[in-house]
C-alpha cells in the first residue's frame, strides 16, 4: 500500500484543468481526501522542499522507483497545480478505496509498474495492472487510478477503473460542496459517518459482520458529515474540523454548550505574561439531564443481542433517579480556567546518609533545587451548605489548614510545590502563589488579560493556549534529560509560535475545533516550519 | 531529569562469624519525579509497579528471608513519602546469607537473581570475603536501555559498608576505604561503573 500511495503521490503534474479529476468521484463516495497541489506548492516552492530532509528521502526513493538520477522535483513534473484525491466507494457490496492521481508523464508509471514486475495490460484508451495485494492500476495519458477492495478476503475483482467522469459527480453532493473550500491544502470529508465509520473500521479490522457493524452504528448514532481541513498559509498552520449531527443530538449538545462564561476569573489572572491556559465552559445542569439521554438514543440503536444492553439500561435508569440535576447543576456551573503563570525554582528537602568515623550511618536532611510550575485554577462553585460541609471536613481530617481568608493543602512530603485554596465570590480558587491568594483576597490582585485571550476563552467552549516561547526562555537545563535534549528543544521553539487550541460553542446542528500554530519568524510557511520541526523533532 | 538513588548494603560481623545485615534503597533525592512517574502506568517503556506492588514484593521478600536457616529478626521499613525502602536480619554465618541468595535464584528461575554476591569468613584464619559480579542478563539488558536511561545509572550509587569487633590489617581491593576507627571499611561505585564491572567492589579483609 505504501509504495503506491508514493508513486500516485509522487505523481501529481502540471496538467492545469479547473476542478480536474474530482468529477470522476461518483456523489455517494462516502469519505473524499483531497491533496490540494497548488496549495501545497503556494506553501512551499520546490526548491524548499527539495532541501528539506523530506524531500530529499522523496528524491531519492523517486530515483530508485524510476530508475534514474532525479535531481528536482520540477524535473520529472511531480507535485502540481491539480488536486489528487483518495475516496471511499460505498455504492456496492465490497467498500472500495480509490486513489485519484493526475500524471503528466504516463511512461513514468510505466516505468515504475514494471519495476515492480506486475504486467501491463492494454485495454481501450487505457493501460491497466493487477497488483499481488488485489489492488488494481489503471492509467491513460492523464490520470492514474489506483483501486482495491478494503475487505482483504474478497476475491472479487474491482470492475470500475473511474478514469472517466462519473455520471453524477461528488461536487453535485450538498454536503461535500458547503464544506469544500479551495484554499485548504489537505481536507477530508465523510458525508455520513454513522453508516461510514463502522464499515471503515470494520472492513480495514478485518472484522466486518452485520452484528460488529451493528454495533458501531450504534456509537455514532446521531452522527452526521465530518470535515477536516489543513490549511497551510504563510502566517499560521491551521487545522479545522467541523462535524454535524442530526436534530436530537444536537438540541442536546447546544443546550450543553449554553453557558455564559464567568468574567470574574479574568480579574484574578496575568495572561499577558504567563506560559499558557485552559478553560472549558460546559453546562453542567444542561450535561446531567440531555447525556442521559443522548446515551440512550445509542443504546437504543445497540441490537439486542448485546449481552450487557439491560445492564446498561438499568444503569441509566439509576443513573437518573439518583442524581438531582437541578442541585447539582445550582453548585458546579461547569466553567473553570486553568492557568500556567511561571515555571520557578524551589528548595526541597531531601534525606541523606552520613558516615561517622566507625562508618555508623546517620540520616540528615539536605535540600537541593527542584523546578515546580505556578499555577491558579478556578471554576465556578456555589458556596453554600455542601463547599462549607467540605471544607469542615477538611479541615477536621487536617488536610487542610486555614491561613487567615484561605487555606493550605497539606501536602504529601513528596509534593514539592505548596498548594493553597479558597472560595470568594462563588469561585473556587486551587493554586502555587501564596502572594497571589494574599492579593485576591485583598481585593488588590492587578490582573491582565489581552483582549485576544480573553475573546479565544469567552467565545469558545474549550480555549488552550501555549505560549511555546514564553515557556522556551523559562526552562532550564534541569528540565530534560541532557544538555543534548534541551539544546534541541532550545532550537526547535527559539522564536516560537503560540498555539491555540478551540472547540468553539455548539451551533446550529455543528461542532467546530480548530488548532494553530502560528509560523516563526524566519520560515516561508506553516509547511516549511511543519517540515522544519519534523525534521529537529528526529 | 536525571534522577538517581542509593544502594546500600551493610554487614556487621561478629568474631564468631554471626552478625547482622542490613540492605537500604534510599530513592529520597528524587522522590518528587517518583510520586509523578508513580501515577503512571508505563514510563519510557518500563511498566512502573503500583505501591501495593512494591509493599508486596518486600513483604514476600521478607516472608522468604524468616523462613530461610540461620536467619532471624528479620525487618522491613517501606516509606512511600521519603521513597526509603529497607530490608535487614541478623544471622548465624555469613554461609546462610549465601544459602538465601542461592534459594532466591532458584525460586526466581523466571527472573535470574540481579548480582552474584557471596560472603566468606574463616574463623581460624580471621579473613573475610565478599564476592560480587554483576550477572550477563542485567548487564545487557542495560546496554539495550538508550543514553538518557543509561545515564540514571551514572547517578545511582551502591555503598557497601563492612564493620567488625576486630581491626583491618589489610584489603585487597585498592579502592576500599577503612574507617577512622580502623574496624569499618566501605567500598562506593555508581551502578553503571559496576554493571560494566568499570569498578569491582569484590574484597578480602584480613582482621587482627
Amino acid at each position: 500500500m505504501k509504495n503506491y500511495i508514493l508513486i500516485g503521490f509522487l505523481l501529481l503534474s502540471f496538467t492545469a484543468h479547473s476542478q480536474g479529476v474530482e468529477l470522476n468521484i461518483p456523489s455517494n463516495a462516502s469519505m473524499v481526501f483531497e491533496i490540494n497541489s497548488p496549495a501545497l506548492i503556494k506553501a512551499a516552492p520546490y526548491e524548499e522542499l527539495e532541501k528539506s530532509d523530506f524531500g530529499k528521502e522523496m528524491i531519492f526513493k523517486l530515483s530508485k522507483l524510476f530508475q534514474q538520477n532525479v535531481k528536482s522535483f520540477n524535473e520529472i513534473g511531480i507535485l502540481t497545480s491539480e488536486s489528487s484525491y483518495i475516496f471511499l466507494d460505498q455504492s456496492t457490496d465490497q467498500p472500495t478505496l480509490v486513489f485519484l492521481f493526475p500524471i503528466k508523464d504516463k511512461d513514468l508509471v510505466e516505468r515504475a509498474i514494471i519495476f515492480n514486475r506486475y504486467n501491463i495490460e492494454e485495454a481501450d484508451g487505457y493501460h491497466f495492472s493487477s497488483g499481488p495485494g488485489g489492488q488494481s492500476f489503471y492509467w491513460n495519458d492523464k490520470l492514474l487510478t489506483i483501486v482495491q477492495h478494503l475487505n482483504k478476503n474478497s476475491q472479487v475483482v474491482p470492475t470500475q477503473n473511474y478514469l472517466s467522469k462519473a455520471t453524477k459527480s461528488i461536487s453535485s453532493n450538498p454536503s461535500y460542496k458547503k464544506q469544500k473550500d479551495e484554499n485548504a491544502t489537505f481536507s477530508f470529508w465523510i458525508g455520513d459517518m454513522s453508516s461510514a465509520l463502522p464499515k471503515l473500521t470494520g472492513a480495514l479490522g478485518n472484522m466486518s459482520n452485520e452484528l460488529n457493524d451493528k454495533m458501531m452504528s450504534s456509537l455514532y448514532e446521531g452522527y452526521e458529515s465530518l470535515s477536516m481541513k489543513m490549511y497551510l498559509n504563510k502566517n499560521e498552520s491551521r487545522l479545522a474540523t467541523e462535524m454535524s449531527f442530526n436534530e436530537s443530538v444536537s438540541s442536546a449538545y447546544r443546550n450543553i454548550s449554553k453557558q455564559k462564561y464567568n468574567a470574574e476569573f479574568f480579574e484574578y489572572v496575568d495572561l499577558k505574561n504567563c506560559l499558557g491556559y485552559f478553560s472549558s465552559n460546559i453546562n453542567v445542569k444542561s450535561l446531567l439531564t440531555e447525556y442521559p439521554a443522548i446515551l440512550n438514543n445509542q443504546l437504543e440503536a445497540l441490537p439486542e443481542s448485546n449481552k450487557y444492553k439491560s445492564e446498561i439500561d438499568l444503569g441509566m435508569v439509576l443513573f437518573s433517579t439518583l442524581l438531582d440535576e437541578e442541585a447539582v447543576g445550582d453548585i458546579i456551573k461547569g466553567d473553570m480556567l486553568f492557568v500556567l503563570s511561571d515555571i520557578s525554582e524551589k528548595e526541597v528537602e531531601y534525606t541523606d546518609y552520613e558516615y561517622d568515623s566507625t562508618y555508623q550511618r546517620k540520616e540528615v536532611t539536605k535540600t537541593k533545587i527542584e523546578r515546580v510550575p505556578d499555577f491558579i485554577y478556578m471554576a465556578s462553585l456555589k458556596d453554600g451548605k455542601l463547599s462549607k460541609a467540605t471544607i469542615s471536613y477538611l479541615l477536621n481530617k487536617q488536610l487542610i489548614e486555614k491561613q487567615g481568608s484561605y487555606y493550605k493543602i497539606v501536602p504529601n512530603k513528596s509534593v514539592p510545590v505548596d498548594l493553597f485554596m479558597m472560595i470568594k465570590n462563588d469561585i473556587l480558587f486551587i493554586g502555587t502563589s501564596v502572594d497571589r491568594f494574599r492579593a485576591i483576597s485583598a481585593g488588590k490582585y492587578k490582573a491582565q488579560v489581552p483582549s485576544k485571550f480573553k475573546d479565544h476563552i469567552n467565545d469558545n467552549q474549550v480555549a488552550f493556549y501555549a505560549g511555546v516561547s514564553k515557556a522556551e526562555a523559562s526552562l532550564s537545563v534541569s528540565d530534560f534529560p541532557n544538555k543534548k535534549r534541551f539544546a534541541q528543544f532550545k532550537n526547535l521553539f527559539k522564536d516560537s509560535p503560540d498555539v491555540f487550541f478551540t472547540a468553539e460553542k455548539f451551533k446550529k446542528n455543528s461542532a467546530k475545533g480548530s488548532v494553530v500554530i502560528k509560523t516563526p519568524k524566519g520560515h516561508t510557511s506553516g509547511l516549511t516550519y511543519l517540515l522544519h520541526l519534523i525534521e529537529e523533532l528526529k | 531529569m536525571t534522577s538517581c538513588f542509593d544502594v546500600i548494603d551493610e554487614i556487621n560481623l561478629k568474631k564468631d562469624g554471626s552478625g547482622e545485615f542490613l540492605l537500604t534503597v534510599n530513592m529520597s533525592k528524587s522522590k518528587t519525579k517518583l510520586e509523578s512517574i508513580m501515577l503512571l502506568e508505563s514510563f519510557r517503556d518500563q511498566k512502573i509497579p503500583s505501591k501495593e506492588e512494591v509493599e508486596k514484593f518486600i513483604d514476600d521478600l521478607a516472608l522468604f528471608l524468616r523462613q530461610s536457616e540461620g536467619l532471624s529478626s528479620v525487618k522491613k521499613t517501606i516509606d512511600f513519602e521519603e521513597f526509603i525502602f529497607t530490608i535487614g536480619f541478623d544471622f548465624e554465618s555469613v554461609e546462610n546469607i549465601n544459602s538465601a541468595i542461592e534459594a532466591l535464584t532458584l525460586k526466581n528461575a523466571k527472573n535470574p537473581k540481579s548480582f552474584d554476591l557471596r560472603y566468606s569468613y574463616d574463623k581460624s584464619t580471621k579473613q573475610f570475603s565478599r564476592y560480587f559480579t554483576p550477572n550477563t542478563v542485567d548487564q545487557a539488558n542495560f546496554e539495550k536501555l538508550n543514553e538518557e536511561d543509561k545515564n540514571m545509572f551514572n547517578e545511582a550509587i551502591y555503598i557497601s559498608i563492612s564493620r567488625f569487633e576486630s581491626m583491618i590489617l589489610e584489603c585487597s581491593n585498592k579502592r576500599a576505604k577503612v574507617s577512622k576507627s580502623g574496624n569499618a571499611v566501605m567500598l562506593r561505585s555508581s551502578a553503571t561503573n559496576l554493571l560494566r564491572e568499570k569498578n569491582n567492589i569484590t574484597n578480602t579483609v584480613q582482621l587482627k
